[in-house]
């Protein structure tokens, strides 16, 4: 039974992200309903299987064989668990509903195609993710969430900026994913641990437990890697929905409470989480609300949210953090979704208006959050003293990337040429 | 320091009439994009804005390819436009250039090379194909020479991506022109002191010592501004000046625009005062250029327009396998015609075919006289409410005689709405109205919500909000996405109460600088202007309906450009309920009788109503109150209910998600789901393909299918003796009807530059505007989603009136003479005698038209036309009923 739901919840969208990515790319009329009915189709499969899973599974491992050979072999792990269903059940719903949401919206949009198939992969890879205890295949999910991200963010991508933010975003994403990816080592290579669930002896949770923390740092934004968040929202809005306020940025804690076992009795770990956490409710809050945009100022106010998440877990508040997670997530999926509303909800609210024109937040501090104290700054400095090398190899790798996705317009020309002959 | 402050005033004079004249997005009105420019052609204007900023004048040509493939530009017409810009040709070469010239592939490659700056590159991989003998000719080629001087590509290209001043200068703009809402605000000395502010903006993003070079050149107080500016651009010459303005302003060209109409226009500042100017804005941005050390100069593009043309000629002669002799003559000929004049006469061929079209069918028409009817109904002229009107005029069988006047109903005032801190006008955006209307009653507003609201930003709220409310918003939300009408139906019956007094008559007060309500001269005189000026003086009905209208749709932060253009972006309702209340009191009526000589029975009754153009629902005020018997109103919303489903399916018809053959009552629901749904960026298509404007007799379009296309205006020429009236009427008419067109025709011509490009993306800021990301250009025009479907087509006024008149009115009014005289609208009259003899305004005179037999189908009524997205008839006959 508990391999058929894992079937269910990770082969689904497999199929159908593969299946739309071979459908092609350019955006016809009479395939949208199609698309739209299929993705909604494995998005409600997906909630149903969870949620009774949910109340009807018991806790478990499952260990699938993928690779066997005489001296090496790879399995799949997975934990199947109450929190994890819960977190699935919370995922799906959130697809369904942003699923709903982009099919009127994206009509007829040039990229309508990759919006769908994107979204698709986002899925998988989140399914996964949740239920995974390989730290490698973690590692992947990780990258593939990253991926698609940042191919959402130049959803527009005859826009320049679009372009440069997405590059940006994805600079910070690869900068935490080394951290990840040397924990990943550590662990296989140094303490032989494959699955995140067993504790080896001899090691070192400290070390293991800040490049953990490090590698949320991108996708949660803490400060100063929190730059990048408000800039990302140069997408179409269910995206920037359903990746910046809802999945990518509480993606983070979720690897936190996974790998507990790893870095908890560690104090060192859990006093930087605290102390970096508490320094970007802060400093968010303040540029939150010194925002005159409003998806800068939801942006920013995840960020606070998300932090305050992180204390959460490193208390040991582990159950209360997941049911942060799910409440906060809906309300800024609301929120967001309603962002183009802002005049007509001002208009409602006039009277009542709690704005302050104030002599508290005099100058400096109130511009500093403005610019997000000084995030962006700091991380191009980050970049230009250690890691020039790294980003120029991720914008090379990003622009043959970019090329997948449009056609060559000199190939184009050629073939015309000849055909016209 | 004279001679600088002169020029740079004259420079930037000029430069200002290129910014986006656009007003924050609660007083969008539609406008001329051009509108400094109507004193100049049409063509001048658009490709002047081409050469010199980059913005498309006409569309691609691959758009009028495919359009003459569809029938919409017919060979003949194009021959005719061909011939008459002088280029004579036999059939075959006029094949060649109306399929294959310039073939769109080409001008997209220059145009995408110019924009990456690599123009030598352009032709590589043209000939790494040819055989030996098209090599032989194309060296042949290459080797002549082209005498003609080729302008036709932008000499630069300003990038719009922001650089490093705009992206630093960006959030400060943001903060110094928000209307409240973000949480933290400036005080209002700080706002008011710019440059004091901005020296600690700028302490924000630089470090000390970078800033204390540059601290010399940062003016202290506003009156410094003028002389830094000089130290800065003295040593400019002219040409250098205009250059490095154009470029400043161009970088951002959407704030630099907000700041100039919400620093010159008081008006449209919807909260907090705007003390930036753009002198202030230019100097920050020299100043932020030189700390980041950026240059900007022009890059020039080096076009070589002339290897196009050889391309084309080689393509000619190789394809079509003529002999190499005419060589010459055909390069001549070809840089003739450049890409940009190409594409002018292909807009001129599609314009002059639809007109024919048009003209010609109204010219066949036979006409019937409209009998006595029981109800009249008054309408805007709005293209929206043509549809409608037919339907209602088909179903009652004649029982209904529609009207088309300017939607405000002649009361042109500022209204104030129950629970609304600021009144806002009522009027044309033309207009200047005096009197301010007030409303009272109770207004119920959700202090719950506020809670949830502010937790947009604030943490402790988000984190308390965030729990305690997520479980009944998450409902609310779902209801949203799935139930949107329940939800609505919900809504409305918590929200709003009933209503509510309208303080219209005079109370000899003032105001704000505003006269407190009419006194009753002056309302006799408004009531009396409408029912003249849409030719009703006689054969009153029992009942007159005044129909304003507006439209609501949800999450939509563009819905003043959806609402009544004769308003200013707002609902017309209040319009229509003072008229129907004035005009029904005894005392106006009496005024009436005596002063303006109009009789109207004691039976007749007026009434006022409202249509919601998105969601097709009706309202009518008062009719409970009295005088309408209870058979009469159920007769009437039996009628209005049928009517309005009607018209939901044909605009059904062109939605693309709608169900084909979807049965009327569902139609209705589809477009009130529609309109409130949660992400829906087109709730109705607006006036996308409007394209024509009838001012006449109803005899004159009645049974006349016009697609949802036409602005209908009544007007009786057989009571307009000394064309007063008319005058009246056309003075407000045309530019309102002309704003509307030609701001849809730059919209669709350039989506990124005069539109505001796909509205998916659009990010609220300062409750004043929409931008892409955080950090970008103010996105004004029309978003690309409302401009989809249009066809850009110059508006086309059909005129029920004599040469004489028009003439007449033409040297009395500067701007109705400009639009028509310039082309910025085309221009036919109908001979009140006989409809059929049409006169078209053409080469700056009135020519008898000359109009081709064109098939025009005949249907038995409107739901039986076959219109659609793909397949649109622009005009059709109606057989149509019997009439008293």
């Amino acid at each position: 039974m508990a391999k058929l739901y894992i079937g269910i919840l990770l082969l689904a969208p497999l199929v159908f992200s593969t299946f739309q990515f071979f459908w092609g790319l350019e955006n016809q009329k009479n395939q949208e309903l199609l698309k739209a009915s299929l993705s909604k189709f494995v998005y409600t499969t997906q909630f149903i299987v969870s949620i009774y899973a949910f109340f009807s599974i018991e806790s478990q491992h499952l260990s699938v064989s993928f690779i066997h050979l005489q001296h090496y072999h790879y399995d799949f792990m997975f934990f199947l668990d109450k929190p994890y269903f819960a977190i699935a059940t919370i995922f799906s719903l959130l697809f369904m509903l942003t699923e709903k949401m982009s099919f009127n919206y994206l009509h007829a949009e040039e990229e309508h195609s990759k919006f769908y198939s994107l979204k698709m992969l986002l899925n998988f890879s989140l399914m996964a993710f949740s239920f995974s205890q390989n730290i490698d295949f973690l590692y992947f999910c990780w990258e593939v969430v990253g991926i698609t991200s940042a191919f959402l963010i130049s959803y527009f991508y005859r826009r320049n900026q679009a372009v440069e933010n997405s590059l940006f975003a994805f600079s910070i994403y690869r900068l935490c994913d080394a951290a990840f990816l040397v924990s990943a080592l550590l662990l296989y290579h140094y303490y032989k641990v494959e699955n995140i669930s067993q504790v080896a002896t001899g090691t070192n949770s400290t070390i293991l437990g800040l490049l953990l923390f490090i590698t949320i740092m991108g996708k949660s934004g803490v400060y100063p890697l929190s730059a990048w968040l408000p800039q990302a929202l140069e997408g179409p809005t269910p995206s920037s929905n359903l990746y910046y306020m809802t999945l990518s940025t509480h993606l983070g804690p979720l690897l936190m409470i996974k790998t507990y076992s790893l870095w908890g009795d560690s104090v060192i770990v859990k006093s930087t989480m605290i102390v970096a956490s508490l320094i970007t409710i802060i400093l968010s809050t303040i540029s939150a609300r010194s925002q005159t945009n409003i998806k800068g100022a939801l942006a920013y106010s995840t960020l606070s949210q998300v932090s305050l998440i992180l204390i959460e877990i490193a208390l040991g508040f582990h159950t209360f953090a997941l049911i942060h997670i799910g409440l906060h997530v809906f309300h800024r999926l609301a929120q967001m979704a309603l962002s183009p509303s802002i005049i007509d909800q001002h208009n409602l609210m006039e009277k009542l208006s709690v704005t302050r024109p104030t002599d508290i937040v005099q100058g400096s501090l109130y511009f500093w959050g403005l610019n997000g104290f000084g995030s962006e700054k700091i991380v191009l400095k980050l970049f230009k003293f250690m890691l020039m090398p790294l980003v120029l190899f991720h914008n090379l790798e990003i622009r043959i990337l970019g090329q997948v996705f449009e056609e060559d317009e000199e190939i184009t020309q050629h073939r015309l040429a000849r055909s016209a002959k | 320091m004279e001679n600088f402050k002169e020029r740079y005033k004259a420079i930037l004079g000029e430069e200002i009439k290129m910014l986006p004249d656009q007003a924050p997005l609660e007083h969008f009105v539609h406008h001329n994009n051009l509108h400094h420019f109507e004193s100049v052609l049409f063509e001048q204007a658009v490709e002047k804005s081409y050469l010199d900023y980059g913005k498309s004048p006409y569309m691609p040509l691959s758009y009028y390819r495919d359009k003459a493939k569809s029938g919409d530009i017919h060979q003949k017409v194009f021959s005719k436009v061909l011939s008459s810009n002088g280029i004579n040709v036999d059939l075959e070469l006029e094949n060649f250039i109306f399929k294959t010239l310039y073939n769109y592939k080409d001008i997209e490659q220059v145009e995408f090379y110019i924009a990456e700056g690599m123009c030598q590159d352009l032709s590589s991989g043209f000939w790494k194909n040819m055989d030996r003998k098209q090599t032989a000719l194309w060296d042949l080629i290459e080797k002549l020479e082209i005498k003609q001087q080729l302008q036709q590509y932008p000499d630069f290209h300003v990038n719009r991506s922001p650089n490093k001043t705009s992206l630093s200068i960006i959030p400060f703009l943001g903060v110094m022109l928000d209307q409240g809402q973000a949480e933290f605000q400036l005080a209002n000395h700080q706002r008011e002191n710019v440059w004091a502010t901005f020296l600690f903006y700028l302490g924000s993003i630089f470090n000390k010592e970078l800033l204390h070079r540059h601290l010399e050149d940062i003016p202290v107080c506003r009156d410094q501004v003028e002389v830094m500016l000089e130290k800065k651009l003295k040593g400019y010459t002219d040409q250098e000046l205009l250059q490095k303005l154009r470029i400043e302003l161009n970088m951002l060209p959407g704030w630099a625009g907000m700041i100039y109409k919400m620093s010159k226009n008081k008006e449209v500042i919807p909260r907090r005062e705007v003390y930036m100017t753009l002198d202030d804005y230019l100097l920050m941005r020299l100043i932020l250029n030189e700390i980041h050390a950026i240059n900007t100069e022009v890059e020039f593009t080096q076009v070589n327009p002339a290897l196009l043309v050889k391309m084309n000629v080689f393509n000619y002669v190789s394809t079509q396998d003529k002999s190499e002799e005419r060589l010459e003559d055909l390069l001549k000929l070809f840089s003739d015609i450049s890409p940009l004049k190409l594409r002018r006469i292909f807009q001129k061929a599609f314009e002059i075919t639809y007109q024919e079209k048009i003209l010609s069918g109204i010219s066949r028409k036979k006409n019937k006289l409209i009998g006595e009817s029981k109800y009249q109904m008054f309408f805007c002229i709005d293209d929206r409410e043509a549809s409608f009107r037919r339907y209602l005029e088909e179903v009652s069988q004649g029982a209904i005689a529609t009207f088309g006047v300017a939607g405000f109903f002649g009361f042109d005032m500022m209204y104030q709405k129950v629970g609304e801190p600021r009144a806002r006008r009522l009027c044309p955006p033309a207009a200047s109205p005096q009197y301010l209307i007030k409303e009272s009653g109770n207004s119920y507003k959700f202090k719950f919500a506020r809670f949830i609201h502010y937790s947009h930003s604030s943490f402790i709220r988000s984190a308390t909000a965030g729990f305690l409310t997520t479980p009944w918003r998450t409902l609310e939300f779902k209801f949203h996405l799935y139930a949107p009408r329940m939800k609505r139906k919900f809504m409305e019956n918590m929200r709003f109460s009933k209503l509510d007094q309208i303080h219209y008559e005079s109370e000899q007060k003032e105001e704000n600088g505003f006269k407190l309500g009419y006194n009753p001269q002056e309302l006799a005189q408004r009531v009396a202007g409408i029912l003249k000026g849409a030719g009703l003086v006689k054969d009153f009905a029992p009942y007159i309906l005044m129909i304003g209208h507006g439209h609501d749709s949800f999450n939509n932060p563009h819905v003043s450009a959806y609402r009544c253009g004769a308003c200013s972006g707002a609902n017309a309702y209040p319009n229509a309920k003072v008229f129907a209340r004035t005009a029904n009191d005894p005392k106006i009526r009496e005024i009436l009788a005596k002063d303006f000589d109009l009789h109207i029975p004691a039976i007749t009754y007026f009434v006022g109503g409202y249509h919601d153009t998105c969601n097709d629902d009706v309202q009518l005020y008062d009719i409970e109150l009295e005088k309408m018997s209870e058979q009469d109103q159920k007769e009437l919303k039996a009628i209005l209910l049928q009517a309005r489903e009607l018209n939901a399916k044909e605009r059904c018809k062109k939605f693309y998600q709608a169900p084909k053959n979807i049965s009327p009552t569902n139609a209705l629901r589809f477009v009130e789901e529609r309109a409130w749904r949660i992400a829906e960026p087109r709730p109705e298509l607006n006036h996308a393909t409007n394209s024509l404007c009838i001012v006449g007799r109803r005899e004159l379009t009645k049974d006349l299918f016009l697609d949802r296309r036409a602005f209908l205006v009544s007007y009786d020429p057989e009571i307009d003796g000394d064309s007063a009236i008319l005058a009246g009427l056309l003075g407000a008419v045309i530019p309102v009807c002309a704003g509307i067109n030609l701001e849809y025709y730059f919209s669709k011509v350039d989506t990124e530059n005069y539109g505001s490009g796909s509205k998916t993306s659009h990010n609220v800021t300062g409750l004043m505007g929409v931008m892409n990301g955080i950090r970008g250009d103010l996105r004004t025009g029309l978003v690309w989603q409302m401009v989809e479907y249009h066809d850009p087509l110059r508006i086309l006024f059909v005129i029920e009136a004599y040469q004489e008149q028009i003439e007449k009115i033409i040297q009395q009014n500067e701007q109705v003479k400009n639009l028509i005289t310039n082309y910025w609208i085309s221009l036919a009259l109908v001979n009140p005698k006989d409809h059929s003899d049409i006169t078209v305004y053409k080469n700056n005179q009135f020519v008898t038209a000359d109009l081709p037999e064109s098939a025009i189908n005949t249907y038995e009524s409107s739901d039986k036309v076959p219109t659609g997205l793909d397949t649109p008839v622009d005009i059709a006959y109606l057989k149509g009923l019997k009439h008293g």
